[in-house]
């Protein structure tokens, strides 16, 4: 009974009703897109970025973090990396030296970042062998007549002046103090669209990178990635507790502090933007329920005169306001929907000075949505609770309503 | 008279007409200390990247920022010092000598570029001098004196007077270098050129590499906004190998920033600008629907239409007005207020300093951003009052004179 007269009251003001709905809805629809190409942002970075450098997570010695040094390393046995494979989140167990060198050719040099690898696993986690721009990917199984190859990143290249086939000397230092010289020879040459990997990476073998930097059976750290984003923490926290205070595990937030940091200012931003939005919205909505209530203080003043209890009377007006909430909510969604859906399958990919910008800075110029139903719901709560804000004035004045001065009082008794 | 009316009209129902007052004023203050932030975000990159890393303008031989080849000398190096010494445009300038190599301790390894520079020039043009952390900055007193950041003698676990290696290419390619001796530790704004630089003297760098010549001469000038004509002065006086660029080309990417900064802001303002003029438009609505009845008593006692258009855009555009005007004094005020305290971002420090920002912001906006923003909201309210007017215009007297509200 109360439903149908809350909903034939909305529309005897249809142009109130159907500007308020909107612009809650205008409101949940601009939050949800903006939250959601937000998030899905991340998460490609997050993804984009562990794949081409860090990892999701990282076992290292528990010295590493600081020294980032050739001395402190981990076992790379099967026995000590078997507990992690057998964890089944995480899909991928890569071993890697990761050092310095300087590279040196005719009578220029320069230093560079060296990474021993396992080359097939390697292209398998991040697709390294596309980014081949000339010459061919490091083989695992290249016999002993090539002499030591390595990639090098576009950047190195031309600083150095180096061609394919081009031999290369790397100084450095290995392990405990032991000096580290070796002559490699350029086999492919690697492009990557930012400015600090085009400008300092070099890979090879891992069995060649122990051999440069002495290590023997060592490694600077086995990158890991899980499953899904959400098993990160587990995973950390199952294998600090398995390997104690022999091995740091680190996640990306540790390994990359900047990205963790930038993503989480971002973040807030956007959310403190939403907020100001809604709360701006609010005012309309605030407005709109309140003439809702007062205009009609005489119409509701007859209504308890007649005997309509109070109480009933506010349900009256909650189901009212939730109405035009839900109405909102179903307008803002019909629109959200099919967007989010239409650039999930067809995410927008930047072009343009944007777009070099982008990559230069190390992200995708795609713009991937995420599509999580916790998003839904947050934009619903938060309209829900703005709605509830909104009628708590309106109430107050309905429930304080002095019948008598109403009536005689008409549409605008105050 | 009909603003007198339009004026009385809007605060006939007090209540209505503040709380549209209150979406306006929050809206604009919103807008303005967002943007505001925005800018005073590029702002200070921009500053940072002048300070500590292109100045105004950069002298380099052709192609070395390409390829930082060691024999890739300024020439006539003279010349340009008389020069810039006799420009009254110029405030200060510095030559630096540079090597590309790597930095070892008996810890680790890391490759930088070693910044050979006149200890007292230098300080001129960077403002290095403030960010020691600890030790000192060099000076012409002990043997081989460098000047570390913070992350490398982290990275390389050194103190003031530790011992560290430098290693590079000298003028034939042979390997050279020699040991030096942490004299200060410094921490600038930015972590990526935290990350690369260190500093030495150039008389020591310069018997190091055998090289004689220098390779950047930094240039800073009194007024920034003299940059364009002092450039045209200056290039044509140079010697057609070497090559001047102001900040902007050597960092292409804060230049791309602001660019997208201002159409971000745009989008910003559109969406609040909107939701506004949602707010706005159903509140006029209510005000002038229910008062069908009396624009019908006008029109029928014959009052022509396009005074009654008028009036209703007064009333619109007089709520508006207020609105704006309230909203720029508050937003003026907390403007204000922030420009003193600053935005405190501690808790993110290092997210900042990999984007080369201070952790302490200040928001800055020039009138021109206040007057788009002010003008925006008028012209909205403005608006927002039309599809009212013409709902209630094209109703003939006779009903809307019947209309009952």
């Amino acid at each position: 009974m109360l439903l149908k007269l809350a909903w034939r009251n909305l529309w005897r003001q249809k142009r109130r009703t159907l500007l308020t709905a909107s612009a809650l809805a205008l409101a949940l629809l601009l939050s949800l897109l903006m939250r959601s190409f937000q998030e899905g942002g991340y998460n490609a970075n997050i993804e984009s970025g562990a794949r081409l450098s860090t990892g999701l997570i990282q076992l290292q010695n528990p010295e590493f973090k600081e020294s980032q040094s050739i001395d402190d390393l981990l076992p790379a046995t099967p026995e000590f990396i078997q507990f992690t494979k057998k964890n089944a989140h995480i899909d991928t167990v890569l071993p890697r030296i990761e050092s310095f060198a300087l590279a040196a050719t005719g009578n220029k040099s320069k230093g560079i970042l060296v990474f021993g690898i396992n080359a097939d696993r390697e292209d398998r986690y991040s697709s390294l062998a596309d980014k081949i721009v000339e010459g061919s990917y490091l083989t695992d199984t290249s016999s002993q007549l090539e002499h030591n190859p390595v990639i090098i990143a576009e950047g190195v290249a031309q600083k150095l002046n180096l061609k394919l086939g081009d031999e290369l000397v790397l100084y450095g230092q290995g392990y405990r103090g032991q000096t580290a010289a070796g002559l490699f020879t350029i086999q492919g040459i690697l492009h990557f669209p930012m400015p600090a990997l085009n400008n300092s990476m070099l890979y090879m073998k891992l069995s060649d990178a122990q051999q440069f930097y002495s290590t023997g059976d060592l490694v600077t750290s086995w990158v890991l990635h899980t499953d899904k984003f959400d098993s990160i923490e587990a995973v950390v926290e199952n294998l600090q507790k398995h390997y104690k205070k022999q091995v740091n595990v680190r996640d990306w937030t540790d390994l990359n502090p900047e990205s963790a940091q930038q993503i989480s200012i971002d973040r807030v931003s956007g959310i403190f933007i939403m907020y100001l939005l809604y709360v701006i919205v609010g005012f309309g909505l605030f407005a709109t329920l309140l003439m809702m209530t007062l205009e009609r203080q005489r119409e509701f003043a007859v209504m308890l005169a007649t005997g309509l209890l109070r109480n009933k009377l506010l349900n009256l007006i909650i189901i009212e306001s939730l109405l035009i909430a839900v109405l909102g909510i179903s307008i803002g969604l019909t629109f959200a929907l099919p967007v989010l859906l239409w650039f999930l399958f067809n995410p927008i990919t930047l072009t343009g000075e944007t777009a070099t910008m982008m990559l230069e800075m190390g992200y995708d110029p795609v713009l991937p949505v995420l599509f999580s139903a916790q998003l839904f719901i947050d934009q619903i709560a938060i309209v829900l609770s703005l709605l509830a804000l909104c009628l708590i004035y309106p109430l107050w004045r309905l429930y304080r309503l002095d019948l008598v001065s109403a009536l005689k009082g008409g549409a605008h008794a105050n | 008279m009909l603003i007198k009316l339009a004026w009385r009209n809007l605060w006939r129902n007090k209540l209505r007409t503040s709380i549209v007052l209150g979406a306006m004023i929050f809206g604009l203050t919103s807008v303005t200390v967002m943007i505001g932030f925005m800018n005073g975000m590029v702002n200070n990159m921009t500053n940072n990247a002048i300070n500590w890393q292109t100045s105004h303008l950069q002298i380099h031989q052709q192609g070395y920022k390409l390829d930082p080849d060691i024999n890739k000398i300024i020439l006539d190096e003279i010349q340009i010092s008389t020069l810039l010494d006799n420009s009254t445009e110029v405030k200060a300038w510095a030559t630096r000598h540079l090597a590309e190599g790597m930095i070892a301790s008996a810890r680790s390894t890391r490759g930088i570029t070693i910044n050979g520079i006149d200890a007292q020039k230098e300080l001129t043009v960077r403002p290095i001098k403030q960010q020691i952390q600890a030790g000192q900055w060099i000076d012409d007193k002990g043997r081989n004196p460098i000047v570390v950041s913070q992350k490398t003698a982290e990275r390389l676990k050194l103190r003031v007077a530790s011992k560290v290696v430098l290693t590079f290419s000298d003028f034939q390619g042979d390997v050279s270098g020699a040991a030096f001796r942490v004299r200060g530790i410094y921490k600038s704004v930015s972590s990526s050129f935290d990350e690369t630089n260190v500093f030495v003297r150039l008389s020591d760098l310069k018997t190091l590499s055998g090289v004689k010549g220098d390779h950047e001469i930094a240039i800073l000038l009194n007024d920034i906004k003299t940059l364009k004509t002092f450039r045209q002065l200056l290039s044509p006086s140079l010697n057609a190998k070497n090559t001047l660029q102001s900040w902007g080309e050597l960092q292409p990417l804060l230049a791309t920033m602001s660019s997208s900064m201002a159409v971000s802001n745009l989008i910003m303002l559109s969406i609040f600008v909107l939701a506004m003029g949602f707010a706005i438009v159903n509140i006029l609505l209510m005000s002038l629907f229910e008062r069908t009845r009396e624009f019908g008593v006008l029109m029928a006692i014959g009052m022509q239409k396009q005074k009654i258009l008028a009036l209703i855009s007064l009333e619109s555009t007089l709520l508006g007005l207020v609105g704006a005007t309230l909203g720029l004094i508050t937003s003026l005020l907390l403007m204000a207020i922030l420009q003193h305290t600053g935005i405190n971002l501690e808790m993110v420090s290092e997210g900042l300093s990999s984007f080369g920002l201070d952790t302490t912001l200040f928001p800055s906006l020039v009138i021109k951003d206040y007057l788009t923003i002010f003008i925006t909201i008028v012209l909205t309210s403005f608006v927002a009052g039309l599809y009212p007017a013409w709902q209630i215009l094209k109703q003939k007297p006779v009903d809307a004179m019947a209309e009952k509200h």
